[in-house]
């Protein structure tokens, strides 16, 4: 199968209607469900988000785009709309997050492996190892708060192992920066990996913003707080890969040319049917806008888009486990670290650089994701049923470990 | 009945696949966590917060413009309860709306509830609203605003709304979660009628104990009829073992009742010791709840 951006020409815009009812369809369920079907609604939002976000800021620097982007932009939302809302009622937050940091992995390895840009790809595998590391964080708040096990949602798809350790990827903002590819010779799927990671790890920052302070438990709090910081430096990360030089129509196309492609790698997925058809109306809506961006490319910057969108595409991202390349890129790549855009073993920083002072700071009144994490290992079950195979803990060895614990936290 | 997952398959367990699940025990087996410790890390956050943190709310103030006749009397902690089941039976009123919903949409079943039984009941919960609304105006508390039980109760009872109003759960597991509000609700009328009683204002423990034993006849109903759906997707029909279980909740009720009634009368008239006539009375008035339960079972019917 191959994606041909120019010569598919969609579902013209004026085709492209809902009603309130259309926008809230059933849910796919969270039991019976594939768990890459959850996977790619989450990215699919994101994608969304990332096309509404990129269009409001381009109107506010664009006056005489406004109404082109306006007409486009509602389809968006409704299309965000849609597709986010197919998320059922009975996940709540702590296994939506779950399905997050799911997408970050496969997702991010599946783009790593088919980047052509030998650079990019340590960029994005280094991404990956961290949101690795945070699937382990929650999966752990998941058992000892709710006393389930993240597996039930992963459907042992993904590891849940430790990753490059969340309390030593806080780093100082000059060490998230990356450097851009270039407008003129990077590779089309180049460009439209970057956007679809940068789009997931947004919308992954205004989730766990939005949803951190639904927690009660304090630990939990701290956990979203930490870890959507990092969230904030993986965006940091991500757009900086991006070319900025790239002018404002030329991003558009791109933006509209991702969602299609992305789509279209759902499309190529789906076992739901009723969740496929919404892909592939999508894709036909998607190839629609990219046709719009394309008659507004060509009128105002006189050149063919064909220069930015000349390849076909016939590699969609791989929604399979990618297992044995998160294992060796564990293996290998755990102990590297961000030293300005590049990617360095630890041993090669300079004692007190930026990021450990910052991370020392940031650190300083105790780590959620260590605390969290303490002496957890993923079981079967939860760490509970390893217990119950163990035998219980005593109540009075209980009791005196917790009355440790109470003495250091005063 | 609707099958919820006959034409599905559930993929949560390892089972779902066993090769990626192999993979996944057999990856994790060498893990070693990154930091030493057991679960009671998170327990001393908890507790460290809990010893330096603010309370959830306080209890509203009494209305400044009720008249100084209604001054309150009781404790505040009787507001912040009345608060509690005030807001507790508006929202039951709620539950049983959406639960009308899934009786329209699915229909019941052998000796499940008929839509009169689920409008009685509705009834009931508005009216005790209503009369816990009088209650907090009658003591000059302000009936508008939410008390920090009622909070922490609303809070509790989220998963319940979320899943009576849920359009895919069945009129058998919406009556699961109504169970859980109906048991909980029969405790705290309990505590209620009790906190009254303690603060002796036997006008209202007396009302209380009407709405208590409506509750109680919820509970009965909502039980026999949840009984009855599970032997039946069991069996396909009703089990001796439901019935005998609930004949048995009757009687251990009925029990109850008439000892509080006994109780209750032996406080009020300061006397020692139970007069024969006053448990004959609380036993009669069991009685006669016990016929009235009968009647209702033969309207679920």
């Amino acid at each position: 199968m191959t994606l041909d951006l120019l010569r598919n020409k969609g579902t013209p815009l004026d085709r492209q209607v809902f009603t309130w009812r259309d926008l809230v369809q059933p849910p796919y369920s969270k039991l019976d469900d594939d768990a890459f079907t959850r996977v790619r609604v989450i990215l699919m939002n994101g994608i969304e988000s990332e096309a509404v976000r990129f269009s409001h800021s381009c109107a506010r620097m664009n006056a005489s785009l406004q109404q082109t982007l306006a007409e486009v932009r509602r389809i968006e939302q409704h299309q965000q709309t849609l597709v986010n809302w197919l998320n059922p009622a009975d996940q709540s937050p702590i296994e939506t997050t779950i399905g997050f940091e799911q997408v970050a992995i496969e997702v991010t390895a599946s783009v790593a492996r088919s980047e052509p840009d030998p650079y990019l790809a340590q960029i994005f595998r280094f991404g990956l190892l961290e949101d690795f590391d945070h699937l382990y964080r929650y999966s752990a708040l998941y058992d000892r708060l709710d006393g389930r096990d993240a597996n039930t949602l992963l459907q042992s798809y993904t590891d849940i192992l430790p990753g490059r350790p969340t309390v030593v990827e806080h780093r100082a903002p000059a060490d998230d920066l990356r450097r851009p590819y270039s407008r003129g010779t990077a590779a089309l799927l180049t460009k439209l990996h970057s956007l679809t990671i940068m789009a997931g790890e947004n919308q992954t920052h205004d989730y766990y913003m939005t949803i951190g302070p639904m927690f009660s438990d304090p630990v939990a709090r701290q956990l979203y707080a930490e870890i959507a910081s990092i969230e904030e430096q993986h965006v940091t990360q991500y757009e900086s890969i991006i070319d900025a030089e790239e002018t404002w129509l030329e991003k558009w196309l791109l933006h509209e040319a991702a969602e299609a492609y992305n789509y279209w790698s759902c499309v190529e997925y789906e076992q739901n049917p009723r969740v496929k058809a919404i892909w592939e109306r999508f894709l036909d809506y998607e190839l629609g806008h990219l046709q719009v961006a394309r008659r507004v490319f060509e009128e105002v910057e006189r050149r063919d888009a064909e220069e930015i969108l000349s390849s076909k595409l016939t590699e969609p991202i791989r929604y399979e486990s990618q297992r044995d390349f998160v294992r060796e890129v564990l293996n290998k790549e755990v102990d590297l670290r961000a030293r300005g855009a590049d990617i360095v073993h630890k041993d090669e920083l300079p004692p007190g650089n930026p990021s450990e002072q910052y991370a020392k700071q940031m650190n300083r009144d105790g780590s959620p994701s260590q605390t969290v994490a303490a002496g957890w290992v993923w079981t079967p079950g939860t760490e509970l049923a390893a217990e119950a195979e163990r035998g219980p803990v005593s109540g009075k060895a209980k009791a005196k470990a917790h009355n440790g614990h109470a003495r250091s936290a005063r | 009945m609707r099958s919820t997952t006959s034409q599905h398959l559930n993929r949560t367990g390892l089972s779902n696949a066993p090769k990626l699940a192999r993979e996944l025990v057999q990856g994790t087996r060498s893990t070693r966590p990154s930091s030493e410790g057991n679960a009671e890390s998170m327990a001393s956050v908890r507790i460290a917060y809990s010893r330096n943190g603010e309370p959830v709310g306080s209890i509203p103030p009494p209305d400044p413009e009720a008249a100084p006749s209604k001054a309150l009397a009781g404790a505040p902690i009787f507001l912040d309860k009345l608060g509690e089941r005030l807001a507790f039976e508006r929202s039951g009123v709620r539950l049983y709306d959406a639960l009308l919903s899934k009786f329209d949409a699915f229909g019941t079943w052998k000796n499940g509830p008929a839509r009169a039984d689920l409008e009685e009941i509705r009834k009931d919960e508005f009216a005790h609203f209503m009369m816990l609304r009088q209650a907090m105006v009658d003591l000059g508390g302000d009936p508008t605003a939410v008390t920090p039980s009622a909070d922490v109760h609303g809070v509790a009872s989220q998963g319940l709304v979320a899943v009576l109003a849920d359009p895919r759960t069945t009129l058998g597991q919406s009556l699961e979660a109504i169970l859980v509000a109906e048991l909980v609700d029969n405790d705290c009328w309990e505590n209620l009628s009790d906190l009254a009683t303690a603060l002796g204002k036997e006008e209202l423990a007396e009302k209380f104990q009407d709405a208590l034993t409506e509750e109680r006849e919820h509970l009965r109903r909502v039980r026999s009829w949840l009984g009855a759906a599970l032997n039946q997707t069991a069996t396909g029909e009703l089990g001796d073992v439901f019935l005998a279980r609930a004949k048995e909740r009757e009687r251990r009720t009925a029990g109850r009742a008439a000892e509080r009634q006994v109780k209750t009368k032996r406080k009020r008239s300061g006397s020692a010791k139970p007069k024969r006539a006053s448990a004959r009375n609380g036993a009669k008035k069991a009685s006669k709840r016990g016929a009235k339960t009968g009647r209702r079972r033969a309207q679920a019917r």
